[in-house]
């Protein structure tokens, strides 16, 4: 027995560095493309200001390329290829850099982020490469205005190096004009007086003079003030203030005329009124006499001397200013909104040659079409051509249209050609070259709410929907009998080269079908749908192989669209039929997989009410289930709850179904579906449910934990109400900043303990109803706490028990500059794993940084001691007999999401994925954060244990990397998802980007690797089977000789 | 003065400081009953606590017992007794199931602390023993039960406090010279140095030992 033993030891020991071999999962090369995808995206156009709204630019030269920049809602300011609508470059910007102006000018362009525009940064407008930047004041410093652009501006002069880069003129903090050439600052004027109420808002360039102009806030208007600068010198020339009273800052606008001359044009009491702007300021305003208006606006062609008017009956035109006169370039009669036709959208653009056109798009009611108007003013004897085509824009799918920005070409003097770009309600971004659409880009998707894995079926049971009689069966199984020699040879073909997938194996499917007919599962699982909802209303279904959109769905409003702002916002989602689960008739089988997403609609109205609703859908094919009517539009939701917004959701999975279980404010309970098999699943359940709440406190502004029962209303609409049954209080000063519930709920769990190698055993805590709590100081009190105080404020990691509110475990960690926490959280079965940053090095005498910090639960005081957590009640006294091991790490990065891997039985080891703040994702694996590493080498035992030596650091490892050179920007959140292979989980990211990996964290145990040489198996068995064909008639002779003479 | 003054304030910061503890019936599908007063914790020092009961406590358990006898149809399951901890704004409440009381022997009362030097506790975790490991109620019913043992309860206040998560264990930095330069460590010295006497007595005693066996190697011959 002892030489058995010391056999196993030695053998484990011989082990150990192959284990540690095994413990990087450095992606291959040959992989990349292949396990995984990334889905690189911009986001949302940013529509809020002019200034950062997506716009053409065309590069001239030798090949004329345009592209589509613009700024976006997740702070990044991007190019789109016109002709493919890929990303040709975008520069991430950090959160509290926000984007306010975008400017572009032959083959550069700038930007200018932060209040009062004090970053400039120029790029290469075709790759994207940044040229240069500066800073002109500090953060703090920075003038706050509304809208954020006003105060900053950049014009581009001529290019007096002659290197290709024009003259910059940097208008920063509405009083500060800086002029670079090339890259060095020539000089800088600042208005004199930094009390005045003048804010400087833009700068008009001449050869002359540079006019900065800006406008002086009275009682209940505007004035402009202008003051006229030296180019060379930037010394004022002149300075005026033009008699004007301007109700609002976007009823002024900027321009040269025709000819070049610069004025300024406003709207003062329903006229249009203009400045021609001299070096002396001497001239006098005019009035155009043509009409009266009530809006004027900016279609991008102020250098061009064109604007939009909007008369007060409604109707638009197109203006110009030539002759030093405002006059009317073209009337769009009848253009204003009606039964007919919806109110419309302008913008101005460029041909090839530089010459101004202007885009009108309405929507008509009666042809259901958009209909699209380009004016081009040179054309017919300069009075003006107007072309007009209609657009197949499907506003069901990508909801309404509010930008269009667009180029043109005139290839001859009688046609004109529109290439016009659309960003929607929902976030997509679309290129339509006359009335053929060119590509389309869901940027939605960079606005993600909420997120679940679908898995697909086997193909027999996509191929055969419906019932299936033993007649029918029999006849198609005749017709398919002719396959089976093909099907023989194939086999034994298979069986002899061995070409089986592998783990590593593409999950795409090689069968040129489409339709619902093309999604069933892969070998291993791979393959599924993940279906996903943005904050836009709008869900998607993607194939996890490729990361191909297979259907989108907008949410429909309901009876809320006639209101304004009507939205709807989705809040959780939920698989309420997977495969194999039994349908409500079990006759029929499993059917196909079915996701329900919980939302809220309304206006934003003050009047306006929100309700609670539910879509109900078919995963493979985002149609409803119910209402059941199939008709083209948006996806239709049934309304769960009136007048009330979702406080949580959660499913209640029975032998009878799924119920999803809504909670509204009231905490009252709402079932869906709302059938009498629903209310008696959840009633059979009732007393056993509990759910820990976040509640504000009114008076205090603050929350706390309450833990919710529920009891069966006896009254309303609601099945159930909850009532609270404890609380969890925080020490003073902190409030609750995010609940994470454990991240393998519903996944078994392996095993209860770790035998160590002494032979003695660790049992884990194993209790599933523990949350995570993460606090922080509180917005009212960080400021009443002194960091350095011994009072000073922290942030707090909690395990509760969120049944009974225990405190398993709690936690105290530094704030960021006294105020923040960033704490991220992760707790799967017994280990929590969490990250912050520690600025508190004075009293340990240790450096700043980042930690991760590794902790594992287990029960009793010490090894062997067993409580039997896992089947233990919440209000049994030894929930609180825990002991943690902890350990801490230094880690190099900031991480924006973490989560731990899952796999389908829970025996693979668990590793940590982590998206950290220089846009990777890492791998790390349970090995190296075990709080159990010794300090010393590892003895004997410990090696047995697999246990390394601790190293304090958690090296920038590249073999940790998952996501190869991607560049995975802002990851907001990290799901995971078993596959049908034990050994291998998949791995999604969102955030502005979509990735999706595969990880197996003890490599892939449960399948051949690709290098198994197969066919030496098989010759092998196969010349073994020959030799016992030939050698059993001789053993056979020998055994019947050794009977007889024995 | 200075003196004078920390000679009076000394008695009050050693003063002990005591907080109230309140209990109720919960019935969730009934009306909120009020609390009432159970007792004071009072703190003896930073680290430990002790629970003294109100002389009337034990009378609330017969008014809740009596409540319940009012009551027609109750799952036993369902009702709760709760303890709440007095503070500022909301008390805190820990519950457990009121079917678990008649059998008990011990409770126990975690306080959740964050200043170990000035001992007031924001959370309470409040434990009875024994009950089942399922938590499941006891057979027998507990709505017609006698209080009268929970006057001899053993109930233990423990303080909890949050833990400091661990400091990565740094190595120790390579020593540096006044200068700021790194320290040259002391070359090591090689084989011969450090044991060249042991070398050299070996080597003396083999030479005397090996000259007089060769003696007598020739003496025999």
């Amino acid at each position: 027995m002892m030489v058995r033993q010391s056999w196993c030891r030695t053998l484990t020991l011989l082990l150990v560095p192959l284990f540690f071999a095994s413990s990087t999962h450095a992606l291959q090369e040959t992989s990349v493309g292949i396990i995984d995808w990334h889905k690189p995206l911009i986001g949302s156009p940013s529509l809020s200001s002019p200034a950062t709204s997506p716009r053409f630019h065309r590069v001239q030269g030798k090949n004329s390329r345009s592209v589509i920049i613009s700024a976006t809602e997740p702070n990044v300011v991007a190019a789109l290829d016109a002709v493919n609508g890929s990303v040709a470059w975008r520069h991430v910007f950090q959160e509290e850099d926000r984007i306010v102006s975008v400017h572009q000018y032959g083959w550069i362009t700038a930007t200018l982020s932060s209040p009062g525009g004090s970053n400039l940064r120029v790029f290469s407008v075709l790759d994207g490469d940044l040229l240069f930047e500066k800073q002109f004041h500090t953060l703090q410093s920075g003038l706050l205005t509304e809208p954020p652009h006003l105060g900053s501006n950049i014009a581009f002069g001529n290019d007096t190096m002659g290197i290709g880069t024009p003259d910059l003129f940097v208008l920063t903090n509405g009083r500060s004009v800086t002029r670079f050439v090339g890259r060095d600052l020539k000089w800088k004027w600042e208005s004199e007086d930094q009390t005045s109420l003048v804010i400087y808002t833009q700068i008009l360039l001449t050869p002359q003079a540079i006019y900065a102009i800006g406008l002086s806030k009275s009682i209940a208007s505007y004035t402009l003030s202008v003051t006229s600068l030296s180019p060379d010198t930037g010394e004022v020339i002149s300075s005026a203030l033009v008699p004007s009273s301007i109700g609002n800052v976007d009823d002024v606008l900027y321009m040269h005329s025709t000819t070049g001359d610069p004025f300024v044009t406003w709207l003062e009491s329903n006229q249009i009124r203009s400045h021609k702007l001299t070096p002396d300021l001497k001239a006098k305003p005019t009035s155009h006499r043509g009409g009266t208006y009530f809006r004027i606006s900016d279609v991008g062609l102020a250098s061009h001397g064109l604007f939009m008017a909007t008369k007060l009956d409604g109707d638009n035109r197109a203006m110009k200013i030539a002759l030093d006169e405002v006059q009317v370039a073209w009337d769009f009669e009848r253009s204003a909104p009606s039964e007919k036709q919806s109110a419309s959208k302008y913008t101005g653009g460029f041909d090839k040659e530089g010459r101004p056109y202007i885009g009108r798009l309405y929507w008509s009611y009666y042809l259901g079409l958009s209909s699209v108007e380009l004016f081009a003013p040179h054309l017919g004897d300069g009075k003006g051509l107007i072309a007009g085509y209609a657009l197949r824009f499907d506003t069901n799918q990508h909801g309404t249209i509010e930008h269009i920005t667009m180029d043109a070409a005139n290839p001859n003097p009688y046609h004109v050609l529109g290439r016009l770009v659309i960003t929607t309600s929902a976030g997509t971004v679309q290129l339509w070259q006359q009335d053929q659409l060119q590509w389309s880009r869901d940027e939605g998707l960079a606005d993600i709410v909420a997120t679940e894995f679908v898995e697909l079926p086997e193909r027999v049971l996509a191929a055969t929907e419906g019932s299936e009689g033993f007649v029918e069966r029999l006849k198609r199984q005749s017709v398919q009998l002719k396959n089976l020699p093909n099907y023989m040879i194939h086999f034994i073909k298979r069986f002899a080269t061995g070409s089986y997938e592998s783990a590593t194996s593409s999950a795409v499917p090689s069968s040129p079908q489409s339709g619902v007919a093309s999604l069933h599962r892969d070998t291993f699982g791979f393959r599924q749908v993940i279906v996903m909802a943005t904050s836009r209303g709008k869900i998607f279904g993607i194939d996890s192989s490729n990361g191909q959109v297979l259907w989108s769905k907008l949410l429909a409003l309901g009876a809320k669209q006639a209101e304004e702002g009507a939205r709807v916002k989705p809040v959780k989602m939920f698989v309420v039929k997977a495969v194999g689960d039994l349908e409500e008739n079990t006759n029929a089988g499993p059917g196909e997989p079915e996701v329900a997403v919980v939302a809220q609609r309304g206006g934003s109205g003050s009047t306006s009410e929100e309700e609670i609703v539910v879509y109900h859908f078919h995963a493979l094919t985002g149609e409803n289930v119910k209402p059941a009517l199939r008709k083209p539009g948006p996806l239709r939701g049934i309304k769960v709850a009136s007048s009330a917004s979702v406080t949580d959701a959660y499913v209640l999975q029975s032998a009878n179904g799924k119920v999803v279980v809504v909670l509204d404010r009231e905490l009252k309970v709402h079932l869906y579906p709302d059938t009498p098999t629903s209310k008696s699943i959840f009633h059979a359940s009732i007393s056993a449910l509990s759910v820990p709440l976040r509640v504000r406190d009114d008076t205090t502004a603050k929350h706390r934990l309450v833990g919710h029962q529920f009891v069966q209303s006896v009254e309303g609409a609601s099945v159930a109400v909850a009532v609270p049954t404890w609380t969890l209080s925080l020490p003073d000063g902190e409030d609750i900043q995010s609940i994470i519930p454990p991240s393998a709920r519903g996944v078994p769990v392996a095993s209860l303990g770790k035998v160590l190698g002494n032979r003695t055993t660790l049992y884990k805590y194993l209790n599933e109803r523990l949350v995570v709590v993460l606090t922080a100081p509180h917005s009212a009190s960080a400021a009443s706490f002194s960091p350095t105080s011994k009072n000073a404020a922290r942030c707090g990691v909690y395990l509760v028990d969120g049944v009974k509110g225990t405190v398993v475990y709690h936690a105290s960690v530094p704030t960021i500059g006294g105020g923040s926490c960033d704490v991220k959280a992760v707790l799967t079965e017994n280990w929590l794993v969490y990250h912050y940053y520690d600025e508190d090095y004075q009293p340990s005498g240790q450096t700043k940084g980042y930690r991760i910090i590794s902790v594992e639960l287990y029960e009793g005081g010490k090894v062997d001691d067993k409580t039997g957590s896992s089947d233990m009640t919440s209000y049994k006294e030894e929930m609180v007999d825990v002991t943690p091991y902890e350990r801490s790490f230094v880690y190099l990065h900031g991480v924006t999401a973490i989560a731990t891997t899952k796999t389908k039985f829970g025996i693979t080891t668990k590793d940590i994925i982590v998206a950290n703040d220089n846009d990777k994702i890492q791998n790390l694996n349970h090995r190296v954060l075990d709080p159990r590493r010794p300090n010393r080498k590892p003895t004997t035992e410990e090696m047995e244990e697999f246990l390394i030596q601790y190293d304090p650091v958690i090296l920038d490892d590249p073999r940790q990397t998952l996501s190869h050179n991607y560049q995975i920007s802002r990851v907001q959140k990290i799901v995971t998802a078993p596959s049908l292979l034990e050994s291998t989980s998949l791995v999604f990211t969102y955030g502005l980007d979509l990735f999706l990996t595969r990880v197996s964290p003890s490599k892939t145990f449960d399948v051949l690797s690709e290098g198994f040489n197969k066919p030496q198996l098989v010759l092998t068995v196969a010349a073994l089977g020959v030799a016992i064909l030939f050698t059993k008639p001789a053993v056979n002779r020998k055994r019947l000789r050794e009977k007889w003479y024995s | 003065m200075l003196l004078v003054l920390s000679f009076f304030l000394l008695p009050l910061a050693v003063t002990s400081q005591q907080v109230n503890l309140y209990h109720r019936l919960q019935l969730l599908n009934g009306q909120q009953s009020t609390f009432i007063k159970r007792g004071a914790i009072v703190y003896e020092d930073s680290h430990s606590a002790s629970y003294h009961p109100s002389p009337s406590a034990l009378e609330h358990y017969g008014q809740f017992s009596a409540t319940l006898q009012e009551i027609d149809r109750v799952d036993q399951d369902r009702i709760l007794y709760q303890v709440a901890l007095e503070r500022d704004g909301d008390w805190d409440i820990s519950s457990v199931k009121w079917c678990h009381l008649p059998q008990i022997s011990s409770e126990t009362l975690i306080l959740h602390t964050t200043d170990t030097s000035q001992p007031t506790s924001h959370a309470i975790d409040y434990f009875v023993s024994p009950i089942l490991p399922d938590g499941a109620c006891p057979v027998k019913g507990s709505l017609s039960a006698s209080f009268e043992h929970l006057a001899r309860l053993n109930t233990t206040v423990l303080l909890r406090t949050p833990r400091l998560p661990p400091l990565p264990e740094l190595r120790t930095p390579p020593p540096l010279t006044p200068e700021g330069k790194p320290a040259e460590p002391v070359p090591e010295k090689s084989f011969i140095q450090k044991y060249w006497m042991y070398i050299a007595a070996a080597l003396v005693a083999l030479l005397m030992s090996g000259g007089a066996s060769e003696e007598g190697q020739g003496g025999q011959k």
